[in-house]
Parts: structure tokens; C-alpha cells; sequence
């Protein structure tokens, strides 16, 4: 007779075994490999120690990367959390029309991604893209260029296709949570005397905190990690000008073949993301314990 | 002056009216309940007091004030909701305090109301916990503190007892009373349980699918109900109805429900003269029908007998559910009761309290 507790540990097993391949042995690889001098087009693979780190520190566009992927990550998670309650408190009020929208709003999301950078990549064309139509149609010939050419403003664009993708999904998750709130709450707060704007801050706000620590914990994550889009929209150009570290590690993998280097870098990405993740979660326990 | 008035008002939801033309005093000071079964338009009344519906017609006067478009805020009024709407994420002390920041006290001030309040309801040592941290007792006090820090001329409560256990709310009826006798303010206070009506109220105003059947005190409510449905809400157990025909007989009337016929006391002759020969509903309560072994007859008692179908014993009292022919109704009976179940029992009802209602109009028929 199979114990209680050994059939649930049967019965997740399967589940830790495709974990174990396709997560743990990865990462525990990638780290390893960090400490190699691994090309894949040459033989023999030493062991070199803090070597690929000490590269690192010294090298240019890693700093580049590193700072453009924090920069990224900031701004598209703050601009993604505001447009997201401000859709989010839009989609609450019943106008017309509202639950076909709330429908359809989330085509962004669905939309693969290497079909929502060919949409910007075309907008973004000189002459025929539609934001240069309209840029001309509004007499400002001289601002019509490749959007993803220049070097001021690629990096933009790229946070503007992340919030076209991202915001409907922070508005729908942030509707869900305000509409958990118990309409009881708000008519107290506006007996007691509270404006619009105090019902929002003192009931709306820490109403959706929990939804809020869950989507901006998983988006930090999500954006820091992105891949597709930079890679697909600009390849980490013009002139680094998009460059962030995973599309860095890609080429250093992929195009340079200096494994070990990319693991490493890689490796800094994951202790980054782990300080990140510990801070985070104790001062959002604390605000819980508090 | 704190007085409530409500002249004609009105309101309906999918062109279904759900208030219809209530007029309703409030006095200063008064202990007033709203009580009714669900969707009788209580709660949705209470909201339009509260400012947090609109009426479609009629007014609201709070003091001598026409309230109808000023803001909830601005009414002078506080509310204790029935699932308390305490802030979550706030302490005792800033739920308290919540209201009065936006009312341009001083912080000594606000102190100082929240402190006595908090005194006042025997919860001044919860000021730093969380709402999730206190039972659904502490969390009605919380919420009864909130309303009395802002010193409003109306108290509203929507249910506040609901979501308690039926121990827990008999201590609070009681504190409540006590906070009323203390605050000296008008309260309007809505719920479903008669019990809580008859125990707490100065008036009772029991509603009907948006109509107010009857206002008056508790005894007035109890003892001469004005019409079948208050008959039969206020009571527990409720109003024993039985179809029966208003007969006279060697100069006397008497109450013919086909298997049996009780006689009606001559003392209330005068009342019924009107509707010999008619049908009519025949009400009595419960508490009115005793094992007959157990009563001294009297003149107006008449005797019955009937077959045990129930026995419901409650310690103080013994719940009989009977049967007569095809009548079936409720006696309260003494404790020591030797009824049986499936045996017959000699039961004893006090004729002097029984009612005849209309059996059309439901109205109670008295003397012409």
C-alpha cells in the first residue's frame, strides 16, 4: 500500500522531472559554462575562473546594455501600471459599447509578437508609414524618418510597442481587481466626506496592491528578460542605440560563438533579477505586514 | 432638530417600482425601524436618505433641509453598513478618523473624538489592529464608531446584525439600545428581523413591496395589526390564517371554519355584525392557543380539539404544530405539556385576542 505521501510525490514527479530538465539543469549549466572559456567553434573547454567577469567590467556595450535594459524596464513597467488603471478605471464605467470593447482590447496581446513588430516596422517606414503620414498630413515634414533608424528615438519605440502589447492585459487585470472591491467601500468613503480622487487613493489604490505587486513583479521580469522585440525591430541598433543585455548575449552566443562570455553576462542577469525579487517582496511584505 | 421627513417619494428599478409613494416622519431623537421581508424597498428607502440613491419623485427633509440634491456628504448624516465597509488596509484609529480628516479638524480634535468614541464602545484597546484581525462583533463596533465620531444629526444602519450569530446579536441589540439612550440622535435603522424591530424600535414602519403597511410602536404593531401581512410578519412563531365563514346563532356569533366553530366574546360583537354570512380569515397567535390542562378557563376561551403533528420543545415553551380537518396551525403551549405526537390534545384558545382580516382586501375588519 503506497503511502499518502508517496503518491503525491509520484504524482509530481513527472512535473519536477520536465522542471528539472528545462529549467534547473539549464541554469545550473549556464552558470557553469560562465566559468569556461566555451566557443562553439573551438575544441577544449578550461575552466578560467572570474575571467568572463573581469571581461565584463571593461567592456563597453555590456554597460550600454545593462543600462538600457534597466532604463526599459523602468519606464515600461511605470508607464504600463498608469495607462493601465487609467484603462482599467475607462473600461469600469458602464458606457455604451464597453463589453465589446473590453473584448477586444486584448488582441494586442494576442497578436504574435513578429507580426506586431512588422505592424510598427511599417508604420515607423519614411514616406509610407502611417506615422509619417500623419506627421506630413500635419505639416511637420522635417520629423519624417525611420522611427527605428534614429538614434534618439528607437529606444522609445521599442517601449512603445511594449506598452501596445502590455497595457490592455495591466487594464484588464487591474479591472478584475477593482471590481473585487465591495461597492460598499466607496459609498462609506463618500459619506465620509471623500472626493473622487481620495476614493481612488485611499480604497482603489490599495485595493488592486496585491494585483499590482503580482503584475509589476512579472513584468519586470518579463520586460528585463525581452528578446523578440528588440531583436526583431532593430537587431540592438541603430549603433546600440536598443541594445539590452539578452539580445547581447544572443549575438555573443550566436554571432561571436564566445559562450562562456554570453553565459556570463547572463549570469549577472540572473543575480541582478534575484536582488530585484528579494527586495521587492520584502517591501511588499512589509507594506502587507504594516 | 433632527427630524426625518419623506413626502411622497418614490423610486423604481427596470420601470418596477420599488418604493411607491412612502410618506414617514422620523422624530428627533426617535429609534425608528424599517422592517420587511427582502425587496420591499427598506434598504432601497434608506439609500435615498442616505443620498446614495436617487429618488424619481418625492422629497427628503433632513431637520427642516430639502436634501434631494445635496451630496451624501454634505447631509449631516453617518451609516453603518450590514458588511461594516471598514477600510481594509486601515487601523481602527484611521478608519475612525477617515471621515473627519476631510472636515477641517484639528488632529487633537479628531484624537480626541476617536478616542471617546472608541471608549464609548468598549473598543479602545483594538485602535492599532486591522479589521481582519477582529471578530465580526469588535468590526460592528468599528463600524457603529466610525459613524458616531462624526456626530451626524441621523444615524442610518442597513442591517448592521446580519452577518452576526444569533448570540452575538442579541448582545448587540442590547448595546445598541444602551448607544441609542446614550447619543440622544435619530436613527433609522432597516433589517429583516422582526425581533430586532420589536426590540429596538420606538416605531416600527413595516414595508410590503414598496408599500408601508403599518407605523406604530411594537405593542401597537403586535396587538392590533392593521392588515394580514403585518399580522403575520410580526410574531414568531407568525399569526395562525384560517379561511373561515362569520356565522350567527342563537343571537351570538361564532368563527365557522367547517370542522370546528369557535365563538366570537360577545364584547367584540360590535366589531363583526357587519359581515355575518361573509367569509372571512380568521387569525389568532399562537401564543393565544395553551394546553387546555394548563388554563383556568375564562370568559372569551374557548375549547379545541386538535391532532399533534409537531412538537417543537424550546425550554421555556413548547411549539405545537396541529391539525384540525384541514386546518393546520401553531399553538405555544406550557412546557410540561403531556402532548403526544399523532395524539389528539384539548387545546385552549383566548377568543379575546383573535382578529378577522378581509378576505379580499386583507384589511383588518373592525368596527364600522
Amino acid at each position: 500500500m503506497i503511502l499518502r505521501k508517496q503518491q503525491g510525490i509520484l504524482l509530481i514527479l513527472p512535473a519536477l522531472i520536465v522542471m528539472g530538465v528545462f529549467t534547473f539543469y539549464p541554469l545550473l549549466e549556464g552558470i557553469r559554462i560562465a566559468f569556461t572559456n566555451k566557443h562553439l567553434l573551438k575544441e577544449g573547454t578550461e575552466f578560467v575562473g572570474l575571467q568572463n567577469f573581469a571581461r565584463l567590467a571593461s567592456d563597453e556595450i555590456f554597460w550600454i546594455s545593462l543600462y538600457q535594459s534597466i532604463v526599459l524596464t523602468a519606464v515600461v513597467v511605470c508607464l504600463q501600471f498608469v495607462f493601465g488603471l487609467i484603462l482599467a478605471w475607462a473600461m469600469s464605467q458602464e458606457l455604451p459599447g464597453m463589453s465589446w470593447f473590453k473584448s477586444i482590447i486584448m488582441a494586442s496581446w494576442v497578436i504574435p509578437v513578429a507580426a506586431t513588430v512588422i505592424l510598427f516596422k511599417f508604420m515607423a517606414q519614411p514616406d509610407v508609414g502611417l506615422i509619417n503620414i500623419i506627421i506630413k498630413g500635419l505639416g511637420f515634414e522635417n520629423l519624417n524618418r525611420y522611427w527605428l533608424g534614429d538614434l534618439k528615438v528607437a529606444l522609445p519605440f521599442i517601449m512603445l510597442l511594449h506598452l501596445w502589447r502590455n497595457v490592455p492585459f495591466y487594464g484588464i487585470a487591474f479591472l478584475a481587481a477593482m471590481q473585487a472591491i465591495p461597492g460598499s467601500y466607496y459609498e462609506a468613503a463618500e459619506i465620509d466626506g471623500a472626493n473622487a480622487w481620495h476614493r481612488f487613493w485611499h480604497i482603489t489604490l490599495p485595493g488592486i496592491r496585491n494585483m499590482a505587486i503580482v503584475m509589476v513583479t512579472i513584468h519586470v521580469l518579463w520586460t528585463f528578460n525581452n528578446f523578440d522585440f528588440v531583436y526583431l525591430a532593430t537587431g540592438g541598433g541603430p549603433v546600440n542605440a536598443t541594445d539590452v543585455l539578452p539580445v547581447y548575449v544572443y549575438r555573443q552566443c550566436w554571432s561571436s560563438y564566445t559562450l562562456g562570455y554570453g553565459a556570463s553576462i547572463g549570469t549577472i542577469m540572473l543575480l541582478l533579477l534575484m536582488v530585484y525579487f528579494i527586495v521587492f517582496i520584502k517591501i511588499s511584505d512589509r507594506g502587507n505586514i504594516s | 432638530m433632527a427630524e426625518v421627513r419623506l413626502s411622497n417619494l418614490s423610486k423604481c428599478f427596470d420601470n418596477k417600482p420599488v418604493v411607491d409613494r412612502i410618506n414617514l416622519t422620523a422624530k428627533d431623537r426617535e429609534f425608528l425601524v424599517l422592517v420587511g421581508p427582502s425587496g420591499c424597498g427598506k434598504t432601497t428607502t434608506l439609500r435615498m436618505v442616505a443620498g446614495l440613491e436617487d429618488m424619481d419623485e418625492g422629497d427628503i427633509y433632513i431637520g427642516d433641509v430639502l436634501v434631494n440634491e445635496v451630496a451624501p456628504k454634505d447631509r449631516d448624516i453617518a451609516m453603518v453598513f450590514q458588511n461594516y465597509a471598514l477600510y481594509p488596509h486601515m487601523n481602527v484609529y484611521k478608519n475612525m478618523a477617515f471621515g473627519l480628516k476631510f472636515r477641517n479638524l484639528s488632529k487633537a480634535e479628531i484624537d480626541n473624538r476617536v478616542r471617546r468614541a472608541g471608549e464609548i464602545l468598549g473598543i479602545e484597546d483594538l485602535l492599532l489592529k486591522k479589521p481582519r484581525q477582529l471578530s465580526g462583533g469588535q468590526r460592528q463596533r468599528v463600524a457603529m464608531g466610525r459613524a458616531i465620531v462624526r456626530q451626524p444629526k441621523v444615524f442610518l444602519f442597513d442591517e448592521p446584525l446580519s452577518n452576526l450569530d444569533a448570540k452575538l446579536r442579541v448582545q448587540m441589540r442590547s448595546e445598541l439600545s444602551k448607544l441609542h439612550g446614550k447619543l440622544e440622535t435619530t436613527i433609522i435603522y432597516v433589517t429583516h428581523d422582526q425581533i430586532e424591530a420589536m426590540t429596538l424600535a420606538d416605531r416600527i414602519v413595516v414595508m410590503n413591496a414598496g408599500h408601508i403597511m403599518q407605523i406604530g410602536n411594537p405593542l401597537e404593531v403586535y396587538e392590533n395589526p392593521t392588515n394580514i401581512f403585518v399580522a403575520g410578519f410580526i410574531g414568531s412563531p407568525p399569526m395562525n390564517f384560517i379561511d373561515a365563514t362569520l356565522v350567527e346563532a342563537n343571537g351570538h356569533l361564532y368563527v365557522d371554519a367547517g370542522i370546528f366553530k369557535l365563538a366570537v366574546p360577545q364584547a367584540l360583537d360590535g366589531r363583526f355584525k357587519a359581515r355575518i354570512n361573509q367569509l372571512v380569515v380568521f387569525g389568532i397567535r399562537p401564543d393565544h392557543i395553551n394546553d387546555l390542562a394548563f388554563v383556568i378557563p375564562d370568559q372569551g376561551f374557548e375549547e379545541l380539539d386538535a391532532l399533534v403533528e409537531v412538537i417543537e420543545p424550546l425550554g421555556s415553551e413548547v411549539i405545537l404544530i396541529v391539525t384540525a380537518g384541514r386546518h393546520q396551525f401553531a399553538a405555544k403551549v406550557h412546557p410540561q405539556t403531556k402532548a403526544r405526537l399523532n395524539q389528539s390534545i384539548k387545546l385552549s384558545i383566548d377568543m379575546n385576542k383573535m382578529h378577522l382580516f378581509d378576505k379580499e382586501t386583507g384589511q383588518k375588519i373592525d368596527a364600522q
